[in-house]
């Protein structure tokens, strides 16, 4: 049950990168939106993601998708 | 949810806008974005400059306005009309040659409520053995088979030996024209011998014996055979096939919907003989799923000579024969009359002298 709440009730800063994807959990704010890079913050500073034809596919309010040739993720 | 478009220009900033608001995006695409229902009074509040229309609803929200209440209504209703008719009966069928008997059924399903145009009842058990219980004397077996829309109703008729009749005097007749070949009397007079003709009803033994100018009737006991003529005429087509099982099984899922059969299966056999497994029914709906295991049959199909087939109708015509001989009765003769040549078959005409049981009896009153 305690493993089930931790999985549905996530609180740790993730990033799960895939092919040509890059899927952030429980980041903070956008700073940022661009076809080249994309800005965000989290607990311990900013991620920058920089690549091109980024584009959003999904933002709530604790995950966000991101899709497009990524090149580097900077934290 | 809810799908919005927004001016192109301005969708990165209006994400912005709706990130910094904590709404949720469920999909972006070029210039679409899904979002929450319930978000989008908020969503109308910041969207002042920016160029936001509803597009379209998605999800459940959108089956549910697409449903086509008009369709569903008609299919519900076609439901309820395919399943009061199949519960209807439309005809009764009272299978049995006797009209008195014919009238008691008759009578007896009225007031069981089976009539035309009524629903169909489902304790037919209880209704056989109460029309059994009712009409001992008449009705030996009773079966109420119900065959879609139409009630078939068989009947065997009870034959009770008439009690009074047991011990009177009686004489044995021929009940056939045939000649006599065999007599077995044990009581009464035998007006005839071996190998003379009778014509049906003929007296053979006598029930009325006459002794010291005193004559008497008695029961005439014994049995008489004969030798009795039949012709048979038997068809045979050309085309003739046969079947050969093959090992190939296979377990298919079979629907039985009203009197179609729909199988789940991608290869079909043409010709099988099947098992069934497994069977669900509905009680409320004329639908049955079951699980069969299929035999595939190969039939092939040849063309006969006409010697085979003269000698297949032949065989056809000695079992027609064979099937209504007793114990101790069997062919004595037989003779290809005739054939008659049709494009696609070949009647043959055949004659049996068959060794007869040919007993009856006629009281004396």
């Amino acid at each position: 049950m305690k493993n089930i709440r931790k999985i549905v009730f996530e609180k740790d800063f993730k990033i799960i990168l895939l092919k040509n994807k890059i899927n952030i959990i429980n980041y903070y704010e956008v700073l940022e939106i661009n076809d080249d890079n994309i800005i965000l913050t989290y607990e311990f500073g900013k991620i920058i993601i920089k690549g091109s034809d980024l584009v959003l596919t999904k933002m709530l309010d604790c995950e966000i998708l991101i899709e497009g040739n990524i090149k580097s993720v900077e934290l | 949810m809810i799908r919005l478009i927004v001016k192109e220009n301005k969708f990165k900033k209006f994400l912005k806008k709706l990130n910094d608001n904590n709404i949720n995006i469920y999909k972006i695409n070029k210039n679409t974005i899904i979002v929450d229902e319930k978000d989008l009074e908020r969503i109308n509040k910041i969207k002042t400059i920016y160029g936001v229309e509803i597009d379209d609803y998605v999800g459940i929200k959108k089956v549910i306005k697409n449903i086509n209440y008009i369709f569903i209504f008609s299919i519900i209703i076609s439901f309820v009309f395919i399943i009061v008719n199949s519960n209807i009966i439309y005809k009764i069928n009272i299978i049995t040659d006797d009209i008195e008997v014919k009238n008691i059924i008759k009578k007896e399903i009225r007031d069981y409520d089976i009539k035309i145009h009524s629903f169909k009842k489902k304790n037919y058990d209880i209704i056989e053995k109460n029309i059994i219980k009712n009409n001992k004397n008449k009705i030996e077996w009773i079966e109420i088979e119900d065959s879609g829309t139409t009630i078939n109703i068989k009947v065997q008729t009870r034959k009770i030996k008439n009690k009074e009749k047991i011990g009177k005097p009686r004489n044995i007749i021929a009940k056939k024209n045939a000649i006599i070949k065999r007599i077995n009397a044990k009581y009464g007079d035998v007006l005839k011998e071996n190998n003379i003709y009778v014509n049906k009803g003929d007296i053979i033994i006598s029930g009325n014996i006459s002794f010291n100018n005193i004559s008497k009737n008695i029961e005439a006991k014994g049995d008489v055979y004969g030798e009795v003529w039949y012709k048979v005429k038997t068809s045979v087509s050309y085309n003739d096939f046969f079947i050969k099982k093959t090992n190939e099984l296979k377990k298919v899922i079979k629907i039985d919907f009203l009197n179609k059969h729909i199988y789940l299966t991608k290869n079909k056999y043409k010709y099988k003989k099947e098992k069934e497994v497994f069977k669900i029914s509905c009680l409320f709906l004329p639908i049955r799923i079951s699980l069969v295991e299929q035999n595939k049959i190969i039939k092939k199909w040849t063309v006969l000579t006409e010697e085979e087939v003269i000698n297949k109708a032949k065989e056809l015509s000695r079992k027609k024969i064979n099937n209504k001989l007793k114990d101790k009765e069997y062919i004595i003769f037989e003779k290809q009359l005739k054939q008659i040549y049709f494009n696609s078959k070949i009647e043959v005409e055949m004659f049996f002298a068959v060794y007869e049981n040919i007993t009856d009896y006629s009281f004396i009153e």
